[in-house]
């Protein structure tokens, strides 16, 4: 059960697609523009996976609750055999468990935010005045912004990184593009994100296209979104597990530590009234109280549009937690779709 | 601790003028602000194409959907 709209929430999440457009748009062409030398492999490459690889995956998303259900460790006990997507901000904690996902995907093209999931050769520089890592909250080590932390992601990542494949997004910062192809990723494959529609004129997608010819890919803005789709779509998987897909917070956080806390605080003055602006949803399975804010709230709509342009697909929601309870949505314990996706069911 | 304490106990030649900041100024500070907020509060990537879900320089991306 989901709590009443606020007209409040509602008028910011209408103004977020023009608010990403007007702030996005002149940093995708000029890192897209940086980046079409280092671009090799399209998407479309992609090689094929075997039937058991394809039977069905699972998307680890960057959500608190990967960390609060050890949804990772769930992962690694099981005798699950299907394909393993990590995003970006979930990779780090999948090789510090010792999970090696078959795909990991990037696309925010933050300058210098993103290239924390990789380990930041210039870390020191990129975290001066941003607290952004001190108010994430999959991997409570990132809080702490430590360089000892940073250095064991690097290492990580220069170890294992080869035993994944890589989608990166032509717009990704050029600190992240240069970190990626200096480690060990030997599979780098690129594609556009679709942001706007190609047919209008001065349209950033048809710019992104011209500049590098690379298949374009509506993101729904979030890289969890855009990796159901290549899932879907590209890697041609019918049936996608979703875990850390919160789409916002557990009932346990504070607001003051949640993404856009500041942020709205900047936009509605120090009167604000949060409970207009925080949206609660119970989880039926466990019955624990939930919170989203206005731009979860629009990832997690795009979502549901997103999903519903491919057909056939069975989407199920492994999070254990968070605001994704939809009728579209099948919702199931992690343990009961590993065991029910498992090899074994299988034979 | 008194202010008193703190206080210089000698006297400047130059006369150090605090810069006064207009109500344009401090508005334009807010507005700033303000900006600054809708862009973290505006998404990781843009979304305001909702009709297509592929483009490959061609309309082959919309068939990929449907198949």
């Amino acid at each position: 059960m989901t709590d009443k709209i606020s007209i409040e929430f509602d008028s910011l999440v209408k103004k977020i697609p023009d608010i990403g457009y007007d702030w996005h748009k002149k940093d995708l062409l000029i890192n897209a523009n940086l980046n079409k030398h280092f671009i090799g492999m399209s998407i479309k490459e992609l090689p094929e996976i075997n039937e058991i690889k394809k039977d069905s995956c699972i998307i680890i998303s960057a959500g608190p609750s990967v960390h609060k259900q050890q949804s990772i460790k769930k992962i690694l006990d099981s005798s699950y055999t299907g394909t393993i997507i990590a995003v970006d901000g979930s990779y780090a904690s999948c090789l510090k468990a010792g999970l090696f996902p078959d795909y990991v995907i990037t696309m925010d093209p933050h300058l210098s935010r993103v290239v924390r999931w990789f380990g930041d050769p210039d870390f020191e520089k990129h975290t001066l005045n941003d607290d952004y890592f001190a108010r994430q909250d999959l991997d409570l080590d990132f809080r702490d912004n430590s360089i000892s932390h940073n250095k064991e992601i690097i290492d990580l990542v220069d170890k294992y990184s080869h035993r994944s494949k890589l989608l990166i997004a032509s717009t990704s910062s050029s600190a992240v593009v240069n970190r990626v192809i200096n480690t060990n990723f030997d599979d780098i494959y690129w594609y556009n994100p679709l942001v706007d529609d190609p047919d209008n004129n001065n349209s950033i997608t048809r710019k992104l296209w011209d500049l590098n010819k690379l298949p374009c890919i509506n993101t729904g803005g979030t890289v969890g979104t855009v990796s159901w789709v290549i899932a879907a779509a590209h890697i041609k998987i019918n049936t996608i597990g979703l875990v850390g897909m919160d789409f916002g917070y557990h009932n346990d956080i504070p607001f003051n530590e949640t993404q856009t806390y500041y942020e709205l605080i900047d936009y509605v003055g120090s009167d604000i009234d949060f409970k207009k602006y925080f949206l609660f949803t119970e989880y039926p399975i466990s019955g624990i109280l939930y919170y989203t804010d206005p731009t979860y709230y629009w990832y997690k709509k795009n979502f549901l549009e997103i999903i519903d342009k491919v057909s056939d697909v069975r989407t199920f929601n492994c999070t254990d937690g968070g605001t994704l309870v939809e009728d579209k949505i099948i919702l199931i314990s992690l343990n009961d779709y590993l065991v029910k996706f498992s090899m074994k069911d299988l034979n | 601790m008194s202010d008193d304490i703190l206080k210089g106990n000698y006297k400047i030649k130059k006369q150090i003028k605090e810069k006064e900041i207009s109500i344009d100024e401090q508005e334009k500070l807010k507005e700033e602000l303000k900006e600054r907020a809708l862009a973290s509060l505006g998404g990781s990537m843009v979304y305001v194409e909702r009709d297509k879900l592929f483009w490959d320089g061609s309309d082959i991306g919309d068939q990929i959907a449907k198949e």
